[in-house]
């Protein structure tokens, strides 16, 4: 599946993964709030998929044009670091999530959803 | 009563006469009809016809149709003529007592005697007796079989009698074994046949039914055995309906003057309506033997009889001109008044025209004014076929003298012209009317589909206001019952309401059922309606008025039938919206139930009034649903007690059973060990809600947490990730914003090592203030957030009040700034004293 495919650009959020070589970059913008929810949780699903399919080493996150998410979208990225987590140690990629600490809600709970799986999640 | 167009000198009203027949579809009770409505019609009269079947039917179709006799009603008729087959089924006494609810009302009876009520009879003896007198003495016949009418029909039984007295008379012994009873209806007559030869295998040589439609059907399942009609078996019935005249072969009868009996009834009755004091009248009316194939007799019109007697005369017209009142007899004679449907005046003139082009020989007149005449009997829906009769009356009187050689030149012209133009018209007429049957036997079909696909009253009125002109329905009401337990006794709302090619608006409120149509629509101009019953399985809908515009009276049962099932199957899908609506609103109701439980289990649990030495705590929690998702204890312990703060991920139900399970495995293990590490007690919550959430009820809810043990002189340790915990510091002034560092809880197995107990210590005065992102995540109308500052800022202005009142300001300020509270709200304030 071609990464543009999934590409998401609604109004008051998008969702713009691409490729670089081992990585995968995913840039969020906007709010994710529940309007957003549904297609965030596809998003990131198959954002994984992909991910496992071209064997990448590493997905980063860009946050950093991302005002809000609410806890209902927290859900997703647990559900998805949680999968991450249960790969064979040599599927698995690393979660590397590209912070703007000036957003109250990044600095609250990034660093939790990095606790959640230290080995895999580095904020940055 | 005034006369000319009828009115009612109380309430000027028309005048409206109803007549109440079983139904409209065969030709015994539709001549009557028009007879009596012919009467009515040109005395301006309106005539209702409400054709609701006989009485007290062991047949429940046609029994739910008596409820359109409950319309019949003094506020709307003003005199009622009943034919006789109402009462086929509860019989003369009977029907003495459904006359009851009549009481008042003028009351004229066909072919039946009800006490108090005029009544238009026909000699059934006498005419019975002549017909059985020729199938015995003209033709022989010993074995003659009888189909009776119904047990409880005076007519049928009259008639009956008639027969067992000629066999007496003739010596003949009376067999019961060849009498069966009918119903008055062909199949009864088939039946007939099948009893007499399958099963009690008699043998007959003739068979006579108490009516034309018996044996008729008779005819036709001894022909459909092969038997030779009338070589083997002579065949006669009693009424001469239009029938008779078309079977193979014609039907030998006995004629009622049925539709002079309808005019006369109708005559009679207004008559009583001028003159309340006119009694009574009983009027007995004789019958005609019509001599036809059946029988075994040729038909008269067949025969061309020569005259009784010549005369020589040298003047034709002249001749005719002295036999003038013997001709315009013989003409009357030749069309039966049903036939013609015009005034009985058209002899004279047709005979005065006649006269006048065999005596000059012009031909002007005689064909124009039978032209005239006959268009006028078709426009008034008369039979043609009897126009030929007119050609042979006039024939026999011509042919009776000779001499006038000029003069029967002219009158065989003109005579051969007439026949030429009846034969034309009546090929034209019959065509026309095939072609109009057609059509409203295609407008039927297509109202049959058009509403069979309607589930909606509104577009059954619209389909019914574009079909009635194709069915050539001039104007219509149909109406609805209020209450189905009143049904015709109660009130009736109009749905439509059509009159001249236009709908009217029906008016707002309902109308008494037996008014029968809103305000004056009933009494616009002198017309015939027909009231029919909307009736499904016993259930009563309401009714429809159609004034007639086909003569066909299956048109309008058809419509009957069709309107009911379209309306009842309206009806059904309003109560299966209305169930579905109700179920959906019980659910809901259901729903709401639980809810409104499970929230006031959710803020009754939350502690309200708290007492821990040496600090003061003001708390509160107000969900954004129902039930909401925050978490938040306080629980006392020796030489201190526990804090606790939370919010589960999303709203709801779900959500809030999941922050009681927090508040239980919470309770327990502090209660169990107050000297617990708040990390210890996040891990322990973390396993059992990993456990129960995330295996057991496939879920995958987390929540923030932070848990704080408080020891004493101001010294807290907390451990779990939740928002930042806000310190007012009372020296400083200022407020500080603690980290609260690690993992949601429950969305892994194991917690690792970043959960760490983390010490606060307050001051005298200082303040604590720990909530959920309800407070800080709160949006105005431009998407702005309430955010920490504001709160800090909050929290620093009102340090110095109580810690019921920090808490009640925070709260005020969050709902001020936001329009809808889309997320729970809650706030713990805690002031070292």
């Amino acid at each position: 599946m071609e990464l543009a495919n999934f590409s998401v650009m609604e109004p008051g959020f998008s969702f713009e993964p691409s490729h670089d070589g081992e990585m995968l970059l995913v840039r969020f913008t906007g709010n994710a709030d529940m309007n957003a929810m549904k297609i965030l949780s596809s998003c990131l699903k198959r954002l994984h998929d992909e991910a496992v399919r071209l064997q990448v080493r590493e997905v980063m996150c860009d946050f950093t044009g991302l005002f809000f998410m609410n806890s209902s979208c927290f859900k997703s990225f647990v559900a998805w670091i949680t999968t991450v987590e249960a790969l064979e140690p040599r599927a698995r990629y690393r979660i590397r999530m590209r912070s703007n600490m000036q957003l109250h809600w990044q600095k609250r709970s990034l660093e939790a959803l990095r606790c959640l799986a230290e080995k895999i999640v580095t904020i940055e | 009563m005034e006369h000319g167009e009828l009115r009612r000198a109380d309430t000027r009203r028309r005048v409206t006469i109803a007549v109440l027949a079983d139904h409209v579809t065969n030709g015994y009770q539709n001549t009557i009809l028009f007879g009596a409505s012919d009467e009515l019609r040109e005395a301006g009269v309106t005539a209702v016809l409400y054709a609701g079947g006989v009485i007290d039917s062991p047949d429940p179709m046609i029994a739910q149709r008596n409820a359109v006799y409950d319309l019949v009603h003094p506020d709307r008729v003003d005199g009622i003529i009943m034919l006789s087959p109402l009462g086929n089924q509860v019989g003369q006494a009977g029907l003495a007592t459904f006359c009851k609810r009549f009481a008042g009302l003028p009351l004229c009876t066909l072919s039946v005697e009800v006490s108090g009520a005029s009544s238009v009879l026909v000699d059934n003896d006498a005419g019975m007796r002549q017909v059985l007198e020729h199938v015995v003495t003209s033709h022989r016949r010993r074995r003659i079989a009888f189909i009776r009418g119904p047990a409880n029909n005076v007519e049928a039984e009259r008639r009956f009698r008639a027969y067992r007295d000629v066999l007496e008379r003739h010596r003949i012994a009376f067999d019961a074994d060849l009498v069966t009873i009918g119903d008055f209806n062909a199949p009864s007559g088939a039946q007939a046949v099948a009893v007499l030869c399958d099963e009690r295998r008699v043998q007959f040589d003739a068979l006579v039914g108490a009516n034309d439609y018996m044996a008729l059907g008779a005819m036709q399942a001894l022909q459909a055995r092969g038997m030779d009609v009338p070589g083997a078996i002579a065949i006669a019935g009693f009424d001469d309906i239009e029938e008779a005249r078309f079977a193979t072969p014609p039907l030998t009868t006995v004629r009622q003057p049925l539709y002079d009996s309808g005019r006369l009834a109708a005559r009679v009755l207004l008559a009583r309506l001028h003159d309340p004091n006119e009694p009574a009248r009983r009027t007995v009316l004789e019958t005609q033997l019509v001599l036809r194939e059946s029988c075994g007799c040729i038909a008269d019109e067949a025969l061309s009889q020569p005259p009784a007697e010549f005369s020589r005369v040298s003047s034709l017209a002249a001749f005719l001109a002295d036999r003038r009142e013997q001709v315009i007899d013989a003409l009357t004679d030749a069309v039966p008044a049903e036939h013609a449907r015009i005034p009985c005046d058209w002899p004279a003139p047709l005979f005065e025209a006649f006269v006048a082009d065999v005596r000059d020989g012009a031909g002007k007149r005689f064909l124009p004014l039978l032209t005239t005449t006959l268009r006028r009997a078709a426009e008034a829906g008369g039979s043609l076929r009897a126009w030929n009769a007119v050609v042979g009356a006039l024939h026999a009187a011509a042919a009776a003298a000779s001499g006038d050689d000029r003069g029967a030149a002219r009158a065989g012209d003109l005579l051969h012209g007439a026949r030429v133009l009846v034969g034309d018209m009546r090929e034209r007429v019959q065509a026309q009317h095939g072609l109009r049957r057609e059509r409203s036997i295609r407008a039927l079909h297509e109202t049959s589909e058009a509403l069979m696909t309607t589930f909606d009253v509104d577009a059954l009125v619209a389909t019914m206001s574009a079909q009635l002109p194709r069915l050539d329905i001039p104007a219509c009401v149909l109406s609805l019952y209020e209450r189905a337990d009143l049904a015709a006794k109660g009130a009736a709302r109009p749905l439509l309401v059509y009159d001249d090619g236009a709908r009217a608006e029906p008016p707002a409120e309902p109308i008494a059922a037996n008014a029968l149509a809103p305000g004056e629509w009933i009494d616009a101009r002198a017309r015939t309606l027909i009231v029919e019953p909307l009736a499904f399985r016993g259930e009563q809908l309401g009714f429809g008025v159609f004034e007639m515009g086909p003569l066909e009276g299956a048109i309008y049962e058809g419509l009957r039938e069709i309107l009911s099932a379209a309306l009842k199957g309206a009806r059904l899908v309003v109560q299966v919206v209305e169930e579905e609506k109700r179920r959906h609103h019980a659910e809901r109701q259901r729903l709401e139930e639980e809810m409104a439980i499970a929230a006031r289990i959710q803020t009754s649990i939350v502690p309200k009034s708290i007492r821990v030495p040496g600090l003061e705590i003001a708390a509160t929690m107000i969900p954004a649903t129902e039930v909401g998702g925050d978490y938040y204890d306080i629980i006392s312990c020796a030489n201190g007690c526990w804090l606790g703060i939370g919010d589960v991920a999303g709203h709801g139900l779900k959500t809030g059973l999941v922050a009681l399970m927090i508040q239980s495995v919470v309770a327990a293990v502090v209660q169990n060990n107050p000297r617990a590490t708040p990390s210890s007690v996040v891990r322990i919550l973390n396993a059992v809600m990993f456990e129960n959430v995330r295996r057991r009820l496939s879920q995958d809810e987390h929540a923030t947490l932070s848990m704080m043990r408080y020891d004493g002189e101001g010294r807290f340790v907390f451990a779990g990730a939740h928002e930042e915990i806000i310190v007012f510091r009372a020296a400083q002034g200022r407020c500080e914003c603690i980290p609260t560092p690690g993992p949601w809880v429950g969305a892994v197995p194991e917690l690792g090592a970043t959960l760490v107990d983390t010490p606060i210590a307050l001051a005298p005065d200082d303040v604590m203030v720990l909530y959920t992102d309800g407070v800080t995540e709160a949006m105005d109308n431009a998407g702005v957030q309430f955010g920490m500052d504001r709160v800090c800022e909050l929290v620093r202005r009102a340090a110095a009040e109580p810690a019921r009142d920090i808490c009640e300001h925070i709260v005020d300020a969050v709902r001020h700034w936001t329009a809808k509270q889309n997320d729970d709200i809650s706030v713990v304030v805690v002031r070292r004293a």
